[in-house]
């Protein structure tokens, strides 16, 4: 069964990524909008790519690790100095974004609306 | 129906009809009796079966899967003798021109942070030093990050990429070894784009203990002093970032240094490495390479008057040239035939003898090995095939640069090549020395700055070639590819105002020809 984080913005982030200790499985980080008081996320790509996301991570090992990231209100997220744009380990251009950590493996944007690239980044053994 | 239209069309071009009339004839039969009918039976599980993952093949998969297409690429990677190996994407994402730019940018790194204090950084550059480590961990990041968009890309374009080296069963027949299992292929048209592979001396110790272009961005330890046997661009490209990178670098020269370029090119060149430090091994030709006890690698050698010579290196590499992967191919069972000594494949327009068996890239005989020319002719040929185009693929005034510490880039013909082809009554060489401005400062050796511009004589001295040594030589030479492409003259060159103070605005002031036998040097600073 793959283990599930949530996190909910940059600072519970970086202590979460500091003090994450993974032996075994991929790691995988999926950011995407805070959700709004409604429980959606104010992020129109992050409402259409959830679902696609959730199912092809049926396909990832057991072991895996899903750790998802909100990144904050749409206001945080548009400023251009929001953290998670300017840190060297994330540098994010778009949300959302999905991510084998420590690995090439990342899809942006629409593409995490593909179930076959989706797919693709969860079960990729090359 | 849309595709039998289409299979009608792509036999109608023109091109089909100029060159080669027994080949015409053989292809306008198969266009009545073979494909027509088969493709009316959809007896082809794809329209398109690739060979090699590599720039060219990658190129006219995708274009053909946008075209509608059904397309299958498999690429595969023989482990090299030390047992490299790599993922999708061919040669020059791999082993080629990325790895070996980034490489040279490192190397050019060093020389700008040398460079730097002279312009007030306040910095120790004799302390500087580079981790090799740390560089190939970045360089190997980049290619792993380009593997992976390029399956993307092929995965969101809807081409199947199958991981496996595929060989002919016969000639509509592709079968391949995936870890999955066996499979075979189908296809209408087969595009060979294997590319091709560096060779080794055929001397003991030279797979046991030698390495290659396919090793050297990946090596896991320091390439410490390095041999380099060749002096084609890819040995004197390696010879140059090892150098750049605090390694001490041997050439070992055949022959002739960049034999496929401009010989007085190919002179400054070598001058302005031996100034950094490279040593050259002229004449020279290897005889044996031993491990020593202590790992390293003692060679021995010989010169043109059979003397001989030793020393002992921590890495030998060879780049003495590449060898197309053709024969692994199973080739006689589609009736491809090759030429030559390096198992090429000979084509008109990118078809083989086989008519709808292709082929594009460095398995090409007598075509430039460049990776911007395999993806155009790529491309072009998908539209040929699958659309509406006509658009054939030229081959010639293709520019190209050499990234050795001080680049060089050309377009057109060499001095040597132009001679021969028109007489030394009808060339006229306009050359000269120039001191870029950056180089002032720090005091940078410019004696190897140089370029020179190859036209016809007469009339508006029409430009056949254009050479140029300096830095950004790449970026330089690139626009004026465009010019050439567009008929560029001498007096259209010499009526273009140039941008200063840069390096490129040098071809807008040329103006002393070889003829007039006037000192091509710079008279000052500024002049």
């Amino acid at each position: 069964m793959v283990k599930q984080h949530q996190i909910e913005g940059y600072d519970q982030f970086s202590e979460f990524m500091k003090n994450f200790a993974n032996t075994d499985g991929e790691v995988y980080v999926y950011f995407s909008g805070s959700k709004l008081p409604s429980g959606i996320s104010w992020c129109p790509d992050c409402i259409k790519a959830k679902p696609i996301v959730e199912e092809a991570l049926k396909l990832a090992k057991p072991n895996s690790h899903f750790i998802v990231v909100d990144v904050g209100s749409r206001e945080i997220w548009k400023d251009r100095n929001c953290p998670f744009r300017t840190d060297p380990k994330t540098r994010l251009l778009v949300i959302p974004t999905l991510i084998r950590w420590g690995h090439p493996q990342k899809l942006e944007g629409e593409q995490c609306e593909k179930p076959e690239l989706v797919e693709m980044l969860f079960t990729d053994e090359e | 129906m849309a595709l039998f239209v289409r299979t009608l069309r792509c036999f109608n071009f023109p091109n089909l009809y100029n060159h080669n009339l027994n080949r015409q004839i053989v292809f306008l039969q198969n266009v009545n009796l073979k494909f027509y009918s088969k493709k009316r039976e959809n007896q082809y599980q794809y329209d398109l079966v690739v060979l090699g993952g590599g720039s060219g093949g990658l190129a006219a998969a995708k274009e053909a899967s946008a075209l509608g297409a059904k397309v299958a690429v498999l690429d595969y990677v023989t482990p090299t003798p030390i047992g490299t190996k790599w993922g999708l994407g061919g040669t020059c994402v791999n082993v080629g021109c990325i790895p070996k730019k980034l490489m040279h940018q490192g190397a050019l790194l060093g020389e700008s942070i040398k460079d730097a204090a002279s312009y007030g950084w306040d910095l120790e550059p004799e302390n500087i030093k580079n981790n090799w480590a740390s560089l190939r961990q970045a360089v190997q990041n980049h290619i792993k990050s380009v593997n992976w968009v390029t399956r993307v890309e092929l995965r969101d374009k809807k081409v199947e990429y199958i991981n496996g080296l595929g060989v002919f069963k016969d000639p509509n027949t592709i079968q391949t070894i995936t870890k999955q299992g066996e499979r075979t292929l189908t296809a209408k048209y087969i595009l060979i784009a294997v590319g091709g592979r560096p060779r080794y001396s055929d001397i003991p110790g030279a797979i046991e203990y030698g390495i290659t272009s396919d090793d050297i961005f990946s090596l896991g330890r320091e390439p410490g002093k390095t041999l380099v046997i060749g002096a084609g661009y890819i040995g004197l490209e390696c010879a140059g970032f090892l150098k750049g990178l605090g390694f001490d670098a041997t050439v070992m020269v055949r022959s002739v240094v960049l034999r496929e370029f401009d010989q007085q090119m190919a002179k400054i060149i070598t001058e302005s490495m031996q100034e950094r430090g490279v040593n050259f091994l002229f004449k020279c030709l290897p005889s044996s390479v031993e491990k020593l006890d202590n790992g390293k690698l003692f060679v021995r050698w010989t010169n043109n008057e059979m003397e001989q010579f030793s020393d002992t290196f921590d890495t030998v590499l060879f780049a003495i040239g590449r060898r197309a992967l053709t024969r692994e191919l199973h080739l006689e069972n589609a009736g491809v035939e090759l030429i030559g000594e390096g198992d090429k494949i000979d084509v008109v327009n990118e078809q083989t003898n086989v008519p709808h068996i292709f082929a594009v890239g460095d398995v090409l005989y007598k075509k430039p090995e460049l990776t911007p020319v395999a993806i155009h002719a790529g491309k072009l040929l998908a539209r040929r095939l699958f659309g509406d185009s006509t658009m054939l693929m030229n081959y010639h005034n293709v520019a190209t640069t050499v990234f050795t510490p001080m680049e060089y880039g050309c377009v057109g013909l060499s001095e040597e090549e132009a001679l021969e082809q028109y007489g030394a009554d009808n060339i006229e060489v306009y050359h000269a020395y120039y001191k870029p401005t950056e180089f002032f400062v720090p005091q940078r050796s410019i004696v190897h700055c140089y370029l020179k511009v190859v036209a016809l004589l007469e009339e508006d001295q029409k430009v056949l070639g254009l050479h140029f040594i300096g830095p950004h030589a790449g970026e330089i030479i690139q626009g004026f590819a465009a010019a050439i492409n567009c008929n560029l003259t001498m007096s259209i060159l010499k009526n273009t105002v140039g941008i200063h103070p840069t390096v490129a605005e040098e071809f807008t002031r040329i103006n002393i020809t070889k003829r007039s036998g006037k000192d091509p040097n710079p008279q000052s600073c500024c002049s």
